[in-house]
């Protein structure tokens, strides 16, 4: 395998676009339909739980050092349970990839582009994502070095537009809606986008600095769980709780409301472009993930030549795997939290106890397995 | 092998370059600045105020700058794409600046159009909503007018300008409109607009050449009451000034108030208005306290009088304070006794401060509503008298 070799400051980059990409315009309104006013602290809880997860992730690598999350289950639970597992992985990262792809189809349909065929959209899009993978890891960070910035500035740009509209009235009454929706929401909103983060450990061992790397993990979620944080907040107290309870698309149509004077006004395809972006390095990291799982799981070595054939693959799966609209979303809510709680929270928490048991016989036996390798960083 | 490869890729750009998949360029469309709404036996009445760009561009033009076209039907969809039998392009509704609701219409609800509207991915949400108080949404649409050259656009300026210096309307965008009939603990209200003199007049290029055009369209008679999505009555001019206190929408308006001993009036201008409502539960029982805040200038003394003396503002400052609180209590009592729809948003105070009270009437609010004490508290400041001192009056008579 080549040897493409990522900074800490670049991976901290990729989780923060990461994070960010499809959850900025989805998840206001999946936090408000459950949480109503309350979104806000939900956003909170999720990230909070986020961050634990991202350490379990990290005790994860930590315990099997410079081994990609395919090679953790192999060295893990052997040749044929370490393969169902990772074949697991592998499944979990390509319906990911999928859904990813119909958000974004199914957003400019819903709201730019509406007479535009779905597939004509994943088409393009698809294209500059395979180009994208094929030139590496190395150089997608440095995508995400040169985007990184730019979606800063323009969010940052998007919050103070927004600040005439704010009412902070409509997030009273304060955490008066009991735990239970402050919990449903935050439950959906841990399986997207932090569960998803277990694939992340595809690409954690590319790092240079392995324990930088760690440090960058919990930025880039804190980061990104932050601006969640503060569209939601936005979203509450300028649109209003039903508003955003009953707009798929909130944030986009918050943007809508932008006007300054008679001449910053309808800018709302620019904010859009923020999310062009980001949902860009969303889907160029998790097509990155599932073709590297793929390759690793069936020990291909090299995973360019198969990019090609994942994408058409994936193009046409893309399109067939929601029927329609209102099964995608009972689909998110009912089945896919699920889904993500078993791959992203069972799985890797199966595997350090797995890890744990067994180093712990190698230390008591003191014999040179082939998990000798103590965590030396 | 190279120029073929280089032949194909130049192919797929050229399909990458053609644009958008259904572009639709600027001349192909009808830009739709006004929507109208009305009742049609089963359905409704779609009317469109479109944009007649080649009039607009060319001054002194024969033709009329917006034409009307109409179209009944079941569903604003299908009136909207049936329309296109009758006008030549495909209509565009991402610039509509207003939207009318013919009364009869919205006493039977309104829900249908905030639902397609909302839904479809074309209209904004920014523009304005009124209703065509005892006429029909076509016929204001019907009428052109001076200084505008687009009927809506007047329609939106005059809305806008009158709701924050007047105080009698109220410009309601769209997205608060919805949110409002939507949303539990606050009800919509609208302003009503209607057509001074002949609507028939007022569809004629002929119109806007006079100096006093033979139909004028005029915000007047108060604001319409709605419960949930449906209009159930009126507000007056003074009562909708009251409800516009309470709601804070007011930046500056003219307070008449009584001259001492005569029949003439003292005119104070209010200005920096700033009200705010707070709910509070006193021995079981709600209470909602308007503090309306503003500072007073006298600009208009018809009767003698000394402004020079703080004794004379000080009776002013009362007399305002009386005003306000009397189109407030009017307002109030109006609503409360007889439509009982919470368009102050009292429901909304509680949900906010007391949330277990809430949960608690929310399903039987409406018998709560009607017994609210409702405390008023104006505070006005009247400061300054402008450039003169003594009014005309009191200096005739050499006082």
């Amino acid at each position: 395998m080549e040897q493409e070799r990522i900074s800490a400051a670049q991976f901290k980059k990729m989780v923060f676009l990461y994070t960010i990409g499809t959850s900025v315009i989805l998840v206001s309104n999946m936090l408000a339909s459950d949480a109503a006013n309350d979104a806000w602290f939900a956003a909170i809880v999720g990230t909070v739980a986020g961050l634990g997860l991202v350490g379990l992730y990290l005790a994860l690598v930590r315990l099997v050092p410079g081994k990609t999350l395919v090679e953790i289950c192999f060295v893990l639970l052997g040749k044929w349970l370490g393969l169902f597992c990772a074949f697991l992985l592998f499944v979990y990262s390509f319906v990911l990839t999928t859904l990813v792809m119909r958000n974004l189809g199914d957003f400019l349909t819903a709201s730019l582009f509406p007479e535009t065929p779905i597939y004509a959209i994943h088409l393009v899009y698809l294209l500059i994502v395979l180009i994208g993978v094929r030139y590496g890891l190395s150089n997608i960070a440095r995508t995400m070095d040169i985007f990184y910035p730019f979606i800063f500035l323009l969010f940052i740009l998007f919050a103070l537009l927004l600040m005439p509209d704010v009412d902070l009235k409509q997030i009273q009454p304060i955490l008066r809606s009991g735990a239970k929706p402050i919990v449903n929401a935050a439950y959906s909103y841990i399986s997207f986008p932090y569960l998803e983060f277990i694939l992340f450990l595809m690409i954690f061992s590319k790092i240079e600095n392995a324990r930088d790397g760690g440090k960058a993990f919990l930025n880039g979620t804190f980061l990104g769980g932050f601006v969640l944080l503060i569209i939601t907040i936005l979203c509450i107290t300028v649109l209003g709780t039903e508003m955003t309870a009953s707009n798929l698309y909130a944030s986009y149509e918050m943007a809508k409301t932008i006007k300054i004077g008679d001449f910053i006004q309808r800018v709302e395809a620019i904010i859009a472009a923020i999310w062009f972006v980001t949902i860009f390095c969303k889907l160029l990291l998790c097509f990155y993930m599932t073709i590297q799982s793929f390759s690793q799981t069936f020990h291909l070595g090299e995973y360019r030549p198969f990019v090609f054939a994942m994408g058409v693959v994936l193009f046409a799966i893309s399109i067939i795997v929601v029927p329609d609209s209102g099964y995608f979303i009972s689909f998110d809510r009912y089945v896919w939290t699920v889904y993500a709680l078993t791959c992203g929270f069972v799985i890797p928490l199966l595997l350090l106890v797995v890890g744990f048991i067994r180093r712990k016989r190698n230390v008591q036996e003191s014999a040179s397995g082939g998990l000798d390798n103590t965590p030396d960083y | 092998m190279k120029p073929t490869y280089v032949f194909m890729l130049l192919v797929i750009w050229c399909s990458l370059l053609s644009g958008c998949w259904n572009r639709r360029e600027l001349n192909e469309l009808a830009v739709s600045v006004a929507i109208g709404v009305d009742k049609k036996e089963k359905g409704i009445l779609l009317s469109d105020q479109i944009l007649n760009a080649g009039a607009i561009a060319q001054l002194g033009s024969s033709y009329a700058t917006v034409n009307l076209f109409e179209q009944p039907g079941l569903s604003f969809q299908e009136a909207a794409r049936r329309m296109t039998t009758k006008s030549t392009k495909k209509i565009y509704v991402g610039q509509l600046q207003m939207l009318v609701l013919g009364e009869s219409f919205a006493k039977e609800g309104v829900a249908q159009v905030l639902d397609h509207i909302s839904r479809d991915h074309e209209y904004r949400n920014d523009f304005l909503v009124v209703v065509a108080r005892k006429i029909k949404a076509r016929d204001v649409l019907k009428i052109l007018t001076p200084l505008e050259k687009a009927p809506a656009t007047k329609l939106k300026n005059s809305l806008e300008v009158s709701a924050a210096v007047w105080g009698e309307t109220s410009a309601v965008e769209f997205r608060a409109f919805t949110s409002n009939v939507i949303s539990k603990g606050k009800e919509a209200v609208l302003t009503g607009v209607t057509v001074k003199g002949s609507i028939e007049k007022g569809n004629d290029i002929g119109n806007v050449g006079k100096i006093f055009p033979g139909a004028r369209l005029a915000y007047a008679g108060g604001l319409a009451v709605f419960k949930q999505d449906k209009l159930i009555g009126w507000l007056n001019d003074k009562e909708s000034i009251g409800y516009n206190f309470t709601q804070g929408n007011i930046k500056s308006t003219v307070l008449l108030l009584p001259c001492p001993n005569s029949s003439r009036v003292i005119s104070v201008e209010l200005l920096r208005t700033k009200s705010k409502m707070t709910a509070s539960i006193k021995n079981d029982r709600p209470l909602v306290q308007i503090v309306v805040k503003a500072d007073g200038v006298v600009t208009d003394a018809q009767c003698p009088i000394d402004l020079t003396t703080p004794a004379t503002l000080s009776k002013l400052k009362e007399a305002s304070n009386a005003q306000i609180s009397s189109y407030i209590k009017a307002t109030v009592r109006k609503i409360q006794q007889h439509y009982n729809s919470d368009i102050f948003g009292f429901g909304q105070l509680f949900r906010r401060k007391y949330p277990e009270y809430w949960k608690k009437h929310e399903k039987d609010w409406y018998e709560v509503f009607p017994t609210i004490e409702v405390n008023i508290q104006p505070n006005v400041n009247v400061r300054q008298m402008y450039k003169t001192t003594k009014s005309i009056e009191e200096r005739m008579k050499g006082g």
